[in-house]
């Protein structure tokens, strides 16, 4: 039986992707720590070697550059990084040991568009795409896959667009070709096929579904809202 | 020409760039105020140099290497403006929030940050402690977004305020020798755009420059192996592309200060003789 470990749970899309792998007959492993060597080993006791690895860590924190909280900006930042590094150099150890495996990033249009609000994830994100390319280059050589999946906004996030983020959220429906926000579904669906051996040629890739948001441009200014201008 | 004579050509050119409305000229960047991380040697000397020349003073920000950085701030000061040097671990939370208020102490304000400082193993995945891979990250990615962020009022309070990030070619594409490096690169280039998204309504421009192979006298944190290592891999990149000047990434630096790319922000600019085409 194929296994594979979906290191943050708590990522919108998380349970749609864990459904969708296991309706392919896939092992679902959910969770661990993986900010220590200590952390990752229990994990790994626990699991055992995965044939899927996705990192879908998405910490962040909501402010400005300016707003004098540098502090929180970098902690979450880091520890998305943190959680991607030590997940796939362990994991990825094993995998490159049995010359095969997949590592996905589960991450968003925001590794690519800045955010106007949440620097922390998208500084993490863009980082963690070179990341996946560094990974892609070495790991490539052993048998493995990386690549990573750019979400758009997501309809199960639909909340996290009411609160205090720009009013360029508002109009993502206007702004998205397809009229639109991307789903869990979308998000699972392309999990899938890449770690399908449909994608066996595919490696080092950023697949986008997000619906052609991405081509929007800058058009707005990025401010905070009142909690009362809120609809 | 050779590079000293253009270097030489371009000093004399910065310091009588700009025609004021008397119809004297006078250097580019006259008055202005920079910080420049790392710029005590390698491709940050190139850029405190070139700012100099073009008028400014400078901050020069420096760990591990401070003679280098006190004699490219004798070369600054023989150009005519303020220079001082500055040591601070950039490695440690605490390092910008020094830096800038050395910075406001010694030049009274601050008006262009040139965050350069960076630290380059050149190490696989395998090779990296999990120590290591944090601390080029808190070098290169974390201490760039904590000067940015500390800088911000007294880049607004200029009028004019420049932000300008010394990233690299693996900022776009991967290195294959060095994953943390590239990493943080990636990074950078997000913290270009989210700084230059919401700085933009302040008339501060954000900016990078992605310097390729260039020649460097050695590179921090380097090991002897690391440093044969990277001078074999430049020596076969420079048969096709050459070998960048630090002053060439200088010369991008003075106009990306100057008023003349007031236009010009959230972009990122090679400085590679063309090897990363796409």
């Amino acid at each position: 039986m194929k296994s594979v470990l979906i290191t943050d749970p708590k990522h919108p899309a998380a349970g749609a992707v864990a459904r969708r792998l296991e309706s392919e007959g896939y092992r679902v492993f959910l969770g661990g720590d993986f900010t220590s060597r200590e952390g990752v080993r229990a994990s790994l006791a626990a699991t055992g070697p995965v044939d899927a690895l996705i990192l879908s860590g998405h910490k962040g924190y909501t402010g400005l550059l300016s707003d004098g909280n540098c502090e929180a900006i970098v902690s979450a930042g880091q520890e998305n990084i943190r959680e991607a590094y030590y997940a796939a150099r362990h994991y990825g150890a094993l995998m490159a040991e049995q010359k095969r495996g997949s590592i996905l990033f589960l991450s968003s249009s925001h590794a690519k568009k800045p955010t106007g609000i949440n620097a922390a994830y998208s500084i993490s994100q863009s980082a963690l795409e070179m990341f996946m390319k560094e990974l892609a280059l070495d790991y490539g050589r052993a048998g493995l896959r990386v690549n990573f999946l750019r979400i758009g906004p997501l309809e199960e996030e639909e909340k996290a667009f009411d609160s205090l983020l720009s009013p360029a959220d508002y109009d993502v429906l206007t702004k998205s070709p397809i009229g639109r926000r991307t789903t869990a579904q979308d998000a699972a669906g392309a999990v899938a096929f890449l770690l399908s051996p449909d994608a066996a040629g595919i490696n080092g890739a950023c697949l986008d579904v997000d619906g052609g948001l991405y081509f929007h441009y800058m058009d707005r200014e990025y401010t905070f809202k009142k909690e009362a201008d809120l609809p | 020409m050779s590079q000293k004579e253009i270097d030489h050509y371009t000093d004399a050119f910065l310091r009588e760039a700009a025609v004021l409305p008397s119809g004297e000229s006078a250097p580019l960047l006259k008055g202005r105020r920079a910080i420049v991380t790392g710029g005590g040697k390698g491709i940050g000397k190139g850029i405190t140099l070139r700012l100099a020349a073009a008028g400014a003073d400078v901050l020069i920000c420096g760990w591990g290497n401070m003679d280098m950085a006190e004699t490219t701030a004798q070369e600054a000061r023989a150009l005519g403006v303020r220079a001082k040097t500055f040591c601070a671990d950039l490695g440690q939370a605490d390092a910008a929030e020094k830096i800038v208020r050395e910075a406001v102490d010694f030049l009274g304000g601050i008006d262009i940050l040139v965050s350069n400082a960076a630290y380059q193993p050149n190490l696989d995945l395998e090779e990296y402690t999990p120590e290591r891979f944090e601390r080029v990250m808190q070098i290169n990615l974390w201490s760039p977004v904590r000067l940015v962020s500390a800088c911000i009022p007294y880049l607004k309070e200029s009028g004019h305020g420049r932000v300008i990030l010394v990233s690299s070619i693996h900022g776009k594409r991967p290195s294959g020798f060095d994953i943390a490096y590239a990493t943080s690169k990636g990074g950078l280039q997000m913290l270009l755009r989210e700084a230059a998204l919401e700085l933009r309504r302040d008339n501060i421009t954000v900016n990078a420059i992605l310097p390729g192979g260039t020649h460097v006298e050695f590179k921090s944190g380097e090991t002897f192996q690391m440093h044969q290592k990277r001078v074999k891999r430049q020596r076969e990149y420079a048969r096709v592309f050459g070998t960048g000047s630090p002053s060439d990434s200088g010369n991008l630096a003075v106009y990306l200060a100057s008023d003349l790319s007031a236009y010009i922000t959230g972009t990122s600019i090679r400085v590679d003789g063309g090897i990363v085409l796409f």
